[in-house]
């Protein structure tokens, strides 16, 4: 059940009015978020970009329960990656001094392996995710979303009374 | 841009506001007490604090720290504080006190509640500094004096023996049982054996030779023959027996052997008694520590829970490369980037302190530069405390905390004078059981710590004493007739304790001009006790044991000689049938000698013809 929910949820996203690139960016947003400790200065500020900027927040809200998952898996590799790049890349030594004594900077988190592990996978993922994405839900509108309408089973829900209620429901919330 | 987001957001910031407001205070002196109780190993409590970010200062009522080695103490507690901290040092994660201002400090004071936290929370890694804090109070601990409160309510053996599980008791039953069943097992072996049903075989087979009967040359070979056998035979049992002879000495040897344990079983009960008992022993070397080492381990191990905690927290915590390590899921490991020209993570650049002692001396001082990376503004932490009363007690503190240089380093010299040692008494030690009814006494110690090498001296001098004893008329012993002889006949007491090594090979020695005084008339007595409880413990399980032991030796010595003597009367039996045997063939050879030469003689006859 909990597997068709989220497919329901996905579908309700790509055929929902926001543009690809809207839903692209609530995705890597969600991602970053999710991949990243919860309590970091750079997800305080990604918060507000979502709030404040047009992109899709259930997108967001979407990638953010999915990545969470993730980041547990990922755990031990993003401590290792950030060790790697707080410790073992030693020209980039400097820079983590001076920016340890940057206010604000130093309230990131930078310096614990795991945010710099996480932080650094998302921002590397970011741009060839935020791509796929977008790619995928103009592919899934221009190919997919037609014929899938044209199932027998989509027509059958649609057609169903509960349907028709739930629908009601929801433009209520409108 | 969504508008809307925004609205959203300036509401969510004006909650934020508002509860911060609200709660900053709640929150923050939750946080602290906290961070304390991880720092301090035992309770932090915070009483009425407030935090004002506009005014940039935090205060509160009142700070109790409870004293993770007596819980229901704490270490120190003060009246009002206030600290000035800076704003902006804040938003680099830094925390900058500008001058920290604490009053009403007294050391030891009693908790209302126990100060002990959980032991999951209090399991921070031992150091070395706590390691030999735990070393000077196993040596106190060690020691006889707790020991001596027995002694002075007599040895009570009985007490010890019912405590005592004689263990020899059970191991000589034991023995006795399996002797027991190895003797049966002999008895039922020897009673089997065929020598006896043999021997009469052999009898009957030498009887069966009648020599009247031999007749011919024949006959007699056939006899000969039979005899032979019948040697075979007696040869054979022979052998048998001196098998089986010899394995029973191996058993019996055994068992023998196991006899002779019996000595040192009954000596481990002894020697278990003994330890019971606690009785100590008195010398010159170790009285000193029994008079004056509780007092002198409580101060240095106060000095050094302190900085157990200044190193762990004042340490440098950059290095080039950290090594890497396993932290919890979702935890990760923080790095730390040493720049010399920055500004510190933690820094109280002064605080004003005051306070009062437990004999009411007033005191104030200032501590300088405590810091988290010495290193960033290149100054050490400085204690300075002094203080004094009308009458001439004079206290002064001084102390030096260096984390510059490779090694860490701290020094530390109390000089405490002309205090008065009037309802006072001199240490807890059984020993010195007394309170003083007058006399001055002063207090000089230093302590220098280089690393793990720790060096450190406490001198003590009390002059023109007199101790009290009323409070001993009733509870007169012979212990306390010495101590008190001794006592009334000194008005000076010296002692100088000395503590120097390095972890894992400390020497703590405790000297005093009463050392000889005390280890010559106390010694004599507890020496005295000693024997007399040692030979009592000695009787006692004697007693419990006699019985036993007899047993088995009764059983053992019983069956050595019915064994031995059964298998001396098969050896018999076989040497009878032997001797039978030998008679036969004599008579056969006679018989073979007398027809040998009647033919000899019948040859000669027919050759003369």
């Amino acid at each position: 059940m909990f597997g068709l929910e989220i497919l329901a949820k996905l579908v309700k996203i790509l055929r929902s009015a926001a543009s690809p690139s809207q839903i692209a960016a609530g995705f890597i947003i969600g991602m970053t978020i999710g991949l990243t400790p919860l309590w970091t200065l750079h997800n305080f500020i990604l918060f507000i970009l979502l709030i404040i900027l047009s992109v899709n927040i259930a997108t967001a809200l979407f990638s953010f329960v999915i990545f969470s998952g993730i980041a547990y898996l990922m755990d031990p590799l993003f401590h290792h990656f950030g060790y790697f790049i707080l410790v073992d890349l030693s020209f980039m030594k400097g820079l983590w001094t001076t920016l340890y004594n940057v206010p604000l900077i130093a309230l990131s988190k930078y310096n614990n392996t795991v945010v710099m592990g996480s932080l650094a996978s998302s921002l590397l993922l970011c741009l060839p995710v935020f791509l796929l994405v977008k790619k995928g839900i103009i592919y899934y509108r221009e190919n997919i979303d037609t014929k899938m309408q044209k199932w027998k089973i989509v027509q059958v829900v649609k057609g169903s009374k509960l349907y028709s209620i739930y629908q009601k429901i929801r433009n209520l919330g409108d | 841009m969504r508008w809307k987001g925004v609205a959203f957001l300036a509401v969510l910031f004006a909650i934020f506001i508002i509860a911060a407001w609200l709660f900053t205070d709640e929150f923050l002196e939750n946080e602290l007490e906290s961070l304390g109780i991880a720092v301090n190993g035992a309770k932090v409590e915070i009483d009425d604090l407030s935090v004002s970010f506009s005014e940039l200062y935090i205060r509160w009522k009142r700070l109790q720290v409870a004293n993770p080695r007596q819980p229901m103490q704490n270490r120190f507690e003060t009246a009002g504080c206030e600290l000035d901290f800076e704003f902006w040092p804040l938003l680099s994660d830094k925390f900058i006190v500008e001058s920290f201002k604490v009053t009403g400090i007294r050391t030891n004071t009693d908790r209302e509640t126990d100060g002990r936290i959980s032991k999951e929370e209090a399991a921070a890694a031992a150091g070395y500094l706590t390691k030999t804090a735990d070393y000077l109070e196993e040596e106190v601990s060690s020691l006889v004096a707790p020991q001596l409160n027995n002694l002075k309510k007599q040895a009570n053996v009985d007490s010890v023996l019912k405590i005592l599980d004689i263990r020899s008791v059970d191991k000589i039953k034991a023995a006795t049982e399996k002797s027991r069943t190895l003797f049966d097992d002999w008895d039922q072996k020897l009673k089997n054996l065929p020598i006896e049903k043999n021997a009469r075989q052999i009898e009957t087979q030498i009887n069966s030779i009648d020599v009247n009967q031999l007749k011919t040359a024949d006959q007699i070979l056939a006899a000969s023959q039979k005899v032979e056998n019948i040697y075979t035979l007696i040869k054979a049992n022979a052998n048998d027996l001196n098998q089986i002879k010899s394995q029973l000495m191996a058993d019996l040897d055994s068992v023998r052997t196991a006899t002779a344990q019996v000595d040192n079983w009954i000596k481990d009960d002894f020697d278990r008694a003994l330890s019971l008992a606690r009785i100590p022993q008195i010398n010159a070397e170790n009285v000193g520590k029994l008079l004056f080492g509780r007092p002198v381990v409580d101060q240095v191990n106060s000095y050094l829970d302190y900085l157990a905690l200044a190193r762990k927290y004042s340490g440098s915590k950059a290095e080039d490369k950290p090594e890497k390590k396993s932290p919890p899921r979702l935890k990760g490991q923080d790095i730390y980037f040493y720049n010399k020209n920055a500004r510190p993570d933690f820094w109280i650049k002064k605080i004003n302190i005051s306070g009062i002692t437990e004999s009411e001396i007033g005191w104030e001082g200032l501590v300088s530069d405590i810091v988290s990376d010495q290193r960033l503004i290149g100054k050490n932490t400085i204690i300075s405390i002094s203080g004094q009363k009308a009458g001439g007690t004079r206290l002064a503190l001084n102390g030096l905390l260096d984390y510059l240089k490779e090694q860490p380093a701290e020094t530390f010299d109390l000089t405490y004078s002309g205090f008065s040692l009037a309802n006072q008494k001199l240490s807890g030690s059984p020993l010195l059981p007394n309170k003083i009814n007058t006399g001055t006494g002063s207090v000089q110690s230093g302590l220098s710590i280089r690393g793990d090498e720790i060096q450190g001296s406490v001198s003590f001098n009390g002059k023109k004493m007199k101790f009290d004893f009323s409070d001993k008329q009733n509870k007169q012993g012979k212990l306390e007739d010495v101590i008190q002889s001794i006592l009334r006949g000194i008005d000076e007491i010296n002692f100088k304790a000395l503590i120097k090594g390095k972890a894992g090979h400390l020497t703590f020695s405790v000297d005093s001009n009463i050392d000889e005084l005390f280890a010559d008339k106390i010694g004599a007595i507890v020496d005295e006790e000693f024997n007399k409880a040692k030979n009592e413990i000695q009787r006692k399980i004697d007693a419990e044991t006699e019985k036993y032991r007899d047993k088995l030796n009764q059983l053992i010595s019983g069956k050595e000689n019915s064994l031995t003597g059964e298998v001396s009367d098969y050896e018999n039996m076989l040497k009878q049938e032997l001797a039978r045997a030998d008679s036969k063939k004599k008579e056969i050879e006679n018989i073979y000698n007398k027809e040998k030469k009647n033919l000899e003689n019948k040859v000669k006859d027919l050759l003369k013809f």
